[in-house]
C-alpha cells in the first residue's frame, strides 16, 4: 500500500489567497478599462468648466477616485460615461466654491491658454473663458441641485430623461429643477437689465 | 404641447442657430426671453471650448492608475442596487480592532476584498488609531446617502490633535460643543491637503497628510498621500530624510502600486541630496530593474555611472 501524501496545513489558505489575489486584478484591470474608457469625456467636461488644467486635473481625478468603486454597481453599465460626466459636474460645484471661500484668483490664466495655443485665436479663447465665467457666475445663485442640472443640460447637452438617469431622479424632477432655475434666472437677468451674460 | 416638449423644443432646436449668427439670434431671443438667450449663449460658449492639451494623455493614464488601484466602496451610485444602510450595517458587522501593545492600532472595515490589517506602517512618529474609512463621496446621490463619519476618538495622534485645536481656534464661537463636530473623511483631508499645498502652506499640508495616514489608514486616498507627502518634504520642507521614510512606507506597498516608479525616483533624490550614495545607486538600479521603460531610465543610467566612481 503506498504511503498517502500528507497535505500541508497551509496549502488550502496560500491557494484561496492567490485566488483572491488574482480575482482582485482581474477587477481591477476590469475597472481600469472602464475608467479608461470614460477618463477622457470626464476630463473634457472638467476642461470646460475650469480655466487652469491644474483644476481641470484635479476635479478629473477626484471623481475618477469617486466612479472606480461604484461601476461595479451601475445597473445600466452604458451609463457609465454620464455618472463619470455628472460626477464631474458635481466635484467642479465643490470645486469651485472651495476656491471661492478661499477667495483664490479666478483670473484669466493668460500664460496658461498663451503655451496652449497659436497667438491668431488667443483673444477668442480668452473671450470664451470670460463668457464661461460668467455664465458660471450667475449660475452660482441658483442651489446646487439646481446648479447641476443646468450644467448637464449646458455642458454636455444631455437631454432630459439622460439627465434624470445620470442624477437618479425622476424626469419630472429634473424638469421642477430646470423650471425653477429658469424662474430664478429670470428674475436675476431682468433685474440686471441683460438679456444675457455678455457685458 | 407639454412643458417638457416645449422645453426640448425650445433647447435642441434652437441650438442648431448657434455659430456664426448666434450674437444676432441671442440678441432677438433676448428681447423676448432672457433665460432662453442666456442658456444658448451657455450652450455656445461651453461648447466651444478645446478641451484637449499636451500632457492629457500621460495625466489620464496616471489618473486611472490612481483611481482603479484603490478598494471597492461601498455603493450608493445612481441605478444602483444596494443601498447605503446596508453597507454600513455590513461594516459595522466586520469592522476588527486589532490593538497592539505599543498602542498602535490596526483597522479594517467591513469590505470583502481587503485584508485587516494596514499594509503598510504608518509614517514614522505618527500611530494609527481604529477608524473606518468612509466612502469618497463626489458620487450622484452618495451625498444624501452618506452616513455621518465618526466622532473623533479619544486616541488621536499629536499632530491629529494640534489639527484639531488649530481649526476650533478658527472657527468662530457658536456656543456648540467640539465633540459634535464630525471628524472629517479620508477624501476631505486629502482635499485640504493638496489645497494646502497648492496654496504655498507646505507646513500645514504635511500636517493634514500625516493627519490621513493616521486616522484612514487603509484608504486609498492614504495610500496616494504617502506619494504627495513624500514629494512635499522632499522639495518644499527640505527634509530628505524624512521623505526617504515617506517614499518607503510607499514602496512597502508593493511593485504594481500606480506611484511605484515616482516613488523610487522621489527616494533616489532624496538619498542624493541626503548623501547616501550606496543607497542612492541601489534605488536608481531597482527603478531600472523594475521600470526598465520608465522616461527615467537615462537619468538613473547616469547616475549609476557617475556613482560607481564615487562609491568604495
Amino acid at each position: 500500500m503506498l504511503p498517502q501524501a500528507e497535505t500541508p496545513l497551509v496549502a488550502a489558505p496560500v491557494q484561496e489567497g492567490r485566488v483572491g489575489q488574482n480575482r482582485s486584478r482581474t477587477a481591477e484591470n476590469e475597472i481600469s478599462a472602464q475608467l479608461r474608457a470614460i477618463a477622457p469625456a470626464m476630463l473634457a467636461c472638467a476642461r470646460r468648466m475650469f480655466r487652469e488644467v491644474s483644476d481641470a486635473e484635479d476635479v478629473t481625478q477626484e471623481a475618477l477616485i469617486a466612479v472606480a468603486g461604484k461601476l461595479g454597481t451601475l445597473r445600466n453599465p452604458a451609463a457609465a460615461k454620464r455618472y463619470g460626466v455628472t460626477t464631474v459636474v458635481r466635484v467642479a460645484l465643490r470645486h469651485r466654491k472651495r476656491k471661492q471661500r478661499l477667495s483664490v484668483d479666478a483670473g484669466v490664466p493668460v500664460e496658461q491658454i498663451r503655451n496652449d495655443t497659436s497667438s491668431a485665436d488667443l483673444e477668442q479663447k480668452l473671450e470664451r473663458r470670460n463668457r464661461i465665467e460668467r455664465i458660471l457666475t450667475t449660475l452660482d445663485s441658483l442651489d446646487r441641485h439646481q446648479q447641476e442640472t443646468m450644467l448637464l443640460r449646458f455642458v454636455e447637452g444631455y437631454t432630459i430623461d439622460e439627465i434624470a438617469d445620470a442624477t437618479a431622479v425622476s424626469p419630472n424632477t429634473v424638469l421642477s429643477r430646470i423650471r425653477l432655475a429658469k424662474q430664478h434666472l429670470r428674475r436675476r437677468l431682468e433685474a440686471s437689465g441683460t438679456g444675457g451674460t455678455r457685458p | 404641447m407639454t412643458d417638457r416638449q416645449l422645453d426640448e423644443r425650445a433647447l435642441d432646436g434652437l441650438s442648431g442657430q448657434s455659430a456664426p449668427g448666434l450674437d444676432a439670434t441671442v440678441l432677438e431671443i433676448a428681447k423676448r426671453d432672457p433665460v432662453l438667450a442666456f442658456e444658448l449663449e451657455a450652450r455656445d460658449a461651453f461648447g466651444g471650448v478645446e478641451t484637449e492639451y499636451a500632457g492629457q494623455a500621460t495625466f489620464l493614464e496616471r489618473a486611472v492608475a490612481t483611481a482603479a488601484s484603490g478598494p471597492p466602496v461601498p455603493p450608493e451610485p445612481p441605478g444602483a442596487t444596494s443601498s447605503a444602510s446596508a453597507w454600513g450595517k455590513a461594516a459595522a458587522l466586520t469592522a476588527t480592532f486589532a490593538v497592539a501593545a505599543a498602542a498602535v492600532a490596526a483597522l479594517t472595515l467591513g469590505s470583502p476584498q481587503r485584508p485587516t490589517a494596514n499594509p503598510n506602517p504608518a509614517v514614522p512618529g505618527h500611530a494609527s488609531h481604529p477608524r473606518g474609512d468612509p466612502a469618497p463621496r463626489p458620487g450622484p446621490q452618495t451625498q444624501a446617502a452618506q452616513t455621518a463619519p465618526l466622532p473623533m476618538p479619544a486616541t488621536a495622534t499629536a499632530s491629529a490633535a494640534t489639527e484639531d485645536r488649530r481649526a476650533e481656534n478658527q472657527r468662530p464661537k457658536t456656543g456648540r460643543p467640539a465633540t459634535n463636530r464630525p471628524a472629517p473623511t479620508a477624501e476631505e483631508l486629502f482635499r485640504r491637503a493638496k489645497q494646502a499645498r497648492r496654496d504655498g502652506r507646505a507646513k500645514q499640508a504635511q500636517r493634514l497628510f500625516r493627519r490621513l495616514r493616521s486616522t484612514h489608514p487603509d484608504s486609498r486616498y492614504a495610500r496616494t498621500a504617502l506619494v504627495s507627502l513624500a514629494r512635499l518634504e522632499l522639495d518644499a520642507l527640505n527634509d530628505p530624510a524624512a521623505a526617504v521614510a515617506t517614499f518607503d512606507s510607499y514602496l512597502a506597498l508593493g511593485r504594481h502600486t500606480p506611484l511605484h516608479e515616482e516613488a523610487l525616483v522621489g527616494k533616489a533624490e532624496a538619498l542624493r541630496r541626503n548623501g547616501r550614495k550606496a543607497a542612492e545607486a541601489r534605488a536608481w538600479e531597482q527603478l531600472l530593474r523594475d521600470h526598465p521603460g520608465s522616461p527615467h531610465a537615462s537619468q538613473a543610467r547616469e547616475r549609476i555611472q557617475s556613482l560607481a566612481g564615487t562609491l568604495p
